[in-house]
């Protein structure tokens, strides 16, 4: 049940994500299309070097979204040189839980979040969002976690020792 | 929340069905008992209203107990409640009562009907008619046992809802009564519609002498639903919030205030008044007194049950 | 004559006496029933709502370990909130699972004895063959926690893992598969236990005490967050 339900919110946000990119209605959605502004900007020069693992799958690569590399990462700058300032996602990041999870905010509503799973409330300013999503694969395995999955994904972190 | 289907309901429409049935078969004995003892005497087997009452009261206590064991999650385990029996459980005493109510229904039925099953058996089986005999015999004493055991039936369907704490508009010294004094009713009800159908006289010594005990139980009966509600209200916190839930906006409100208040109790008052006024009852206007007495009683079991497990303690 | 109609009528008095006096001893409510006192195993529950973080973990090991089907379960984390304003948010948690009263509704309204409270360990257990399955047990729960289990098609509820965890001297599962050590389970007799521990060094509450049920499920109420009222 749980995950047909998960099935149809992700169908629902995918096409309303579609019908925004085409009639620009101001609909709440997971992710509102209204942030790219840098349109002239391109992932081609990020994958002349990342052949293999710069690609965008998954929903974040769906086409109609139109999402290129720097819209999360940020601009090019000196990169690949030292000193470069590129967004990176993750447990080892350097940005702070924060400041990766506004990256991610400038599309998504926390509200309409906390309605798809209440966990994203309480780790707001503790989890940064890709300690746990991948937007980069084809699936993003929090998607579709069971029941006994996602009770262990807590485990794992809140486990107190004896 | 729909009306029918809701977080934290247990028993459903059957058990309803299952009250108002048992409460029928009590009152329609009762209303029996009553129209031989202080009208009819020894020619109570002749009357069509006392043989309504005979075949309504067995038919509808058995249906009700079909409905009750079909509505178990295990029907074929059902007489492991006639075998186990636990002294704090409203249900298993009150099994004890229905098996008792149903013995000395049909004892009683027998005395009463004692001179055509004597006809009929002629001279065969006389082990049968022996034991006929010695149950005419002691006719007084079953008549009274089954007096009180139809009202121990009655105030039962009320007190099998009325232990259960969790609910507070169930959870209500007052409806034991309540259930008892409608369960009364519907069966006068059942006893007149039975009665007519059966070509008795609409404007028989039975009908008279059942009109004039059914205005004052119509009067009890709306003095205990508004104490019920007031009650109810009174008591502040869950309490309230189960009767204002109950009789205000919504479904049930609406059951409320036009089927059981209307239909069964305001519109059977007026008919009855306007019958005792007028010259002579016709079979149309006691049937139709009776069909909005027992609507009236049904919406009532539906609506209690209903809405007494819509607000938790 | 006379004297056999005083006769009987004192026959009659000493046997309304004695049934009465029966029926009050056989009261599964009966306050102080020398069975119970007898005993040295009581057992009892504690949820510390402070440290529970609501993963469910409870409920999938006690799915997995008493086989409890889909769709039903034994114990369920009920959760309340968000509180505060985001990204500041906290919910607070909540343990719904068999109270195991001292006096509890359902073992007093079952019709066959199936709801019975194990007098050895104060454990309010079902007697599966007993059960016939007319729901009184499920309507009478103030706590709702009592099911029908669709496979057995019997009441069915949290017996403290009696039948598994505990025949093998082991903590209930859900007990066992808390990560943040919320739920402490033992013997409310037994003075050096980790559960009298608990509860005579913090404040707990228990749900629905007015309505007379004398629970044994304790809880730890949440200190963070509003006040409400």
């Amino acid at each position: 049940m749980c995950h047909i339900s998960r099935y149809i919110s992700i169908l629902l946000t995918f096409s309303a994500a579609a019908l925004i990119y085409c009639t620009q209605p101001v609909i709440s959605v997971a992710a509102e299309v209204t942030a790219i502004t840098n349109t002239s900007a391109s992932s081609d020069t990020c994958l002349k070097c990342h052949k293999r693992n710069g690609q965008m799958l998954g929903l974040h690569g769906n086409p109609g979204l139109a999402i290129v590399c720097q819209d999360c990462h940020g601009e090019k700058g000196n990169h690949p040189k030292k000193g470069a300032s590129l967004n990176q996602f993750g447990i080892d990041s350097p940005l702070s839980v924060q400041q990766q999870a506004a990256v991610c905010l400038t599309c998504h509503d926390n509200e309409t979040l906390a309605d798809a799973d209440w966990t994203h409330n309480v780790h707001a300013v503790r989890v940064g969002c890709a300690q746990c999503h991948q937007l980069h694969p084809e699936s993003d395995p929090m998607l579709s976690l069971s029941r006994q999955q996602h009770s262990q994904l807590c485990v794992t972190c809140h486990k107190v020792n004896p | 929340m729909s009306a029918f289907h809701f977080e934290g309901l247990v028993w459903h429409w059957p058990i309803a069905i299952y009250l108002f049935l048992a409460g029928l078969s009590a009152g329609a004995v009762f209303f029996a008992i009553m129209l031989k003892h202080v009208k009819l005497a020894g020619e109570a087997y002749h009357s069509p209203f006392v043989q309504a009452a005979a075949i309504i009261a067995p038919l509808a206590v058995f249906g009700g107990l079909g409905i009750l064991v079909i509505d178990l999650t295990k029907p074929l385990d059902f007489w492991k409640i006639l075998v186990f029996y636990n002294i704090t459980s409203v249900m298993s005493m009150g099994v004890l009562v229905l098996m008792a109510y149903q013995v000395a229904l049909f004892a009683w039925i027998a005395c009463i009907f004692n001179k055509g099953i004597l006809q009929l058996l002629g001279d065969k089986w006389m082990w049968l008619q022996r034991g006929l005999r010695w149950l005419v015999a002691k006719e007084a004493a079953i008549t009274g046992i089954l007096v009180i055991l139809s009202i121990s039936l009655g105030a039962y369907t009320g007190f099998l809802l009325s232990a259960l704490i969790g609910f507070p508009l169930l959870n209500n010294p007052v409806l034991p009564l309540l259930f008892l004094i409608s369960g009364l009713s519907s069966g006068a009800a059942a006893t007149l519609l039975g009665g007519v159908l059966l070509r008795g006289n609409p404007n028989g010594v039975e009908v008279r002498f059942i009109h004039g005990i059914e205005i004052p139980l119509i009067l009890v009966e709306m003095g205990l639903l508004f104490t019920f509600f007031v009650g109810l209200i009174l008591s502040g916190g869950q309490s309230q919030v189960a009767a204002l839930n109950a009789i205000g906006y919504g479904f049930w409100g609406w059951v409320f205030w036009g089927g059981v208040i209307g239909i069964g109790l305001t519109l059977p008052l007026a008919f009855n008044l306007w019958m005792k006024v007028s010259a002579d009852r016709k079979f149309t206007y006691v049937a139709v007194t009776a069909s909005f007495s027992l609507i009236g009683v049904f919406l009532l079991r539906n609506f209690i049950l209903y809405t007494g497990q819509m607000t938790i303690a | 004559m006379l004297h056999s109609k005083r006769q009987f009528l004192k026959g009659c008095g000493a046997l309304l006496a004695g049934a009465s006096v029966y029926g009050i001893t056989q009261s599964p409510l009966a306050e102080h029933s020398d069975t119970s006192s007898e005993a040295d195993i009581k057992y009892a529950m504690v949820h510390d709502e402070n440290a529970c973080i609501g993963c469910n973990a409870c409920v999938e090991a006690c799915r997995e370990v008493n086989q409890v089907p889909e769709g039903v379960t034994r114990v369920k984390i009920e959760r309340r909130g968000p509180f505060g304003e985001y990204p500041n948010q906290s919910y607070r948690f909540s343990r719904v699972s068999c109270q195991h009263c001292e006096a509890a509704p359902c073992v007093r309204v079952c019709p066959t004895g199936a709801a019975y409270i194990d007098k050895d360990t104060g454990i309010v257990a079902v007697h599966e063959e007993r059960c016939v399955g007319c729901q009184y047990c499920i309507a009478a729960c103030p706590y709702q926690v009592r099911f029908i289990n669709p496979e057995t098609r019997t009441a069915d509820k949290c017996d403290f893992c009696q039948q598994t965890q505990l025949k093998q001297g082991l903590q209930p599962a859900c007990v066992l598969a808390c990560p943040t050590k919320a739920l402490t389970f033992g013997n409310l007799k037994d003075a050096d236990s980790a559960l009298v521990h608990l509860l005579k060094s913090k404040p707990t509450y228990r749900a629905k005490v007015d309505l007379g049920t004398r629970p044994k499920l304790f809880h730890i109420q949440t200190i963070d967050g509003e006040i409400m009222l």
